[in-house]
């Protein structure tokens, strides 16, 4: 599909999935929480202006937080995300740098690449967003605690998405 | 000037983020869990059809249909104890019956959303029970469903009482803990014991009063200079919560005129 059409559909599908399904799943009392909008976010090509990035990030946040009633929690989260990712994306490049056909998909990069990335970008998010939702330092470390299981379990459900969705292809 | 614009532009990342935060934190501090206003309204209204939609498929297979006759029974006998003159609620309340299509209770300001709006005479202010038991209340409310935040969220505090003559705190629940909140600034000297009730005052408007919060929980109070702080247990499973009731005791608004004109004429 033509990438000028693809990403804002992705953008689309992964906001209206979380809005619509994941932000009424909160597992394992509060530790398993979901936000599947952050894949659209991660989907973003890497060579995307990291002002765009964030901008992006934003209204991702944006209209996660009117419907989820987050009040600008998502918003901020997702632009810290939006913040670290070109650094992540820099840390994790291959010697040679990316080529202009790399995705950031597990079909593309590999599992390991994929994995990777998005625990570190999924970690930055669930840390800002548990953090500020905590409100008070004596809920601070179980916030944190919640940031770590809740990163896992996205990280899960994003392979398992990728893996359904994409076709294998020839790993990096 | 020039230097100036070589600070935008090589700092251009930073900043953009700084504005970013600054708008989303903003929003956050300005609103801190408490989900009201237009885009609210607006957003509760695109979304509830859906979710109540949801929560039709889920349950249908659950008699919901026999649950909400007697809910609405149950809401009717309670208006009618109500007008009772040997009742506690002394001709004041009314009881709306509504059921819950959609929740946060893991969160540290968790919210609920009714089935029941302005149509069927939900106000904002309106206190929220669930088998006697003192809920939330209701903060935003359109046509057809109502955003309420319920007793666990960490940023409200609750008029209450030990037991029906018994000493008045100042009742919150400090995040943690799903199960138990803490009852303030109760005298040294009050008598109490592990199971007595804990229940509304009726000074916030919000419920009418003696509707039961909890117990006083099996643990040993916390001493904080001349006043106790006591554990209390929730009477209410909020996350097994479906059907509720709304009361209005038509008070709080006199309450709030009361306070408003405190405030104007305080110095």
């Amino acid at each position: 599909m033509n990438p000028a059409l693809l990403i804002p559909l992705q953008l689309l599908l992964t906001c209206a999935l979380q809005v619509l399904f994941f932000q009424n799943m909160a597992l394992w009392e509060g530790y398993g929480i979901l936000t599947f909008h952050t894949l659209g976010i991660l989907l973003l090509p890497l060579n995307t202006r990291p002002i765009i990035l964030m901008f992006v990030s934003a209204t991702v946040g944006a209209v996660v937080d009117l419907f989820a009633f987050g009040g600008g929690l998502f918003t901020s989260s997702a632009v810290a995300m939006g913040l670290f990712l070109p650094f992540i994306n820099r840390l994790l490049a291959p010697r040679e740098g990316y080529e202009v056909t790399d995705e950031p998909s597990i079909k593309s990069m590999g599992i390991q690449w994929f994995s990777i990335r998005t625990i570190a970008a999924l970690l930055i998010h669930n840390l800002w967003m548990f953090s500020l939702e905590a409100g008070r330092w004596n809920l601070i470390l179980s916030g944190w605690g919640k940031a770590v299981t809740s990163t896992l379990l996205c990280w899960l459900l994003f392979t398992v998405v990728l893996q359904l969705v994409q076709a294998k292809g020839k790993k990096r | 000037m020039r230097n100036l614009w070589n600070f935008i532009v090589q700092y251009q990342v930073i900043l953009v983020f700084m504005v970013l935060q600054a708008l989303a934190l903003s929003w956050f501090i300005s609103s801190r869990g408490y989900p009201k206003g237009k885009w609210v309204r607006l957003a509760l209204d695109w979304e509830s059809a859906w979710q109540g939609q949801i929560s039709e498929w889920s349950h249908r297979a659950e008699l919901s249909d026999q649950n909400f006759q007697l809910l609405e029974e149950n809401a009717r006998l309670r208006s009618r104890m109500g007008q009772s003159s040997v009742s506690h609620f002394k001709n004041r309340s009314q009881f709306i019956a509504a059921e819950v299509i959609r929740a946060t209770w893991t969160q540290n300001q968790n919210h609920f959303v009714l089935d029941q709006g302005e149509n069927n005479g939900v106000q904002i202010g309106q206190g929220v029970i669930a088998n006697g038991a003192a809920i939330g209340k209701i903060i935003e409310t359109t046509q057809k469903y109502s955003i309420g935040i319920p007793l666990i969220h960490n940023q409200l505090d609750w008029s209450a009482r030990i037991g029906n003559s018994g000493a008045i705190g100042r009742l919150k629940w400090e995040g943690g803990d799903r199960t138990t909140g803490m009852l303030f600034d109760i005298p040294r000297s009050a008598a109490f014991k592990p199971g007595d009730s804990v229940i509304t005052t009726g000074f916030q408007g919000v419920f009418p009063p003696d509707i039961l919060f909890g117990t006083v929980a099996n643990e040993e109070p916390y001493f904080d200079g001349e006043f106790l702080n006591v554990p209390v247990q929730w009477a209410a499973e909020f996350q097994s919560l479906r059907y509720v009731h709304l009361t209005d005791t038509n008070d709080g608004a006199d309450i709030d005129s009361l306070e408003g004109t405190f405030n104007h004429s305080a110095p």
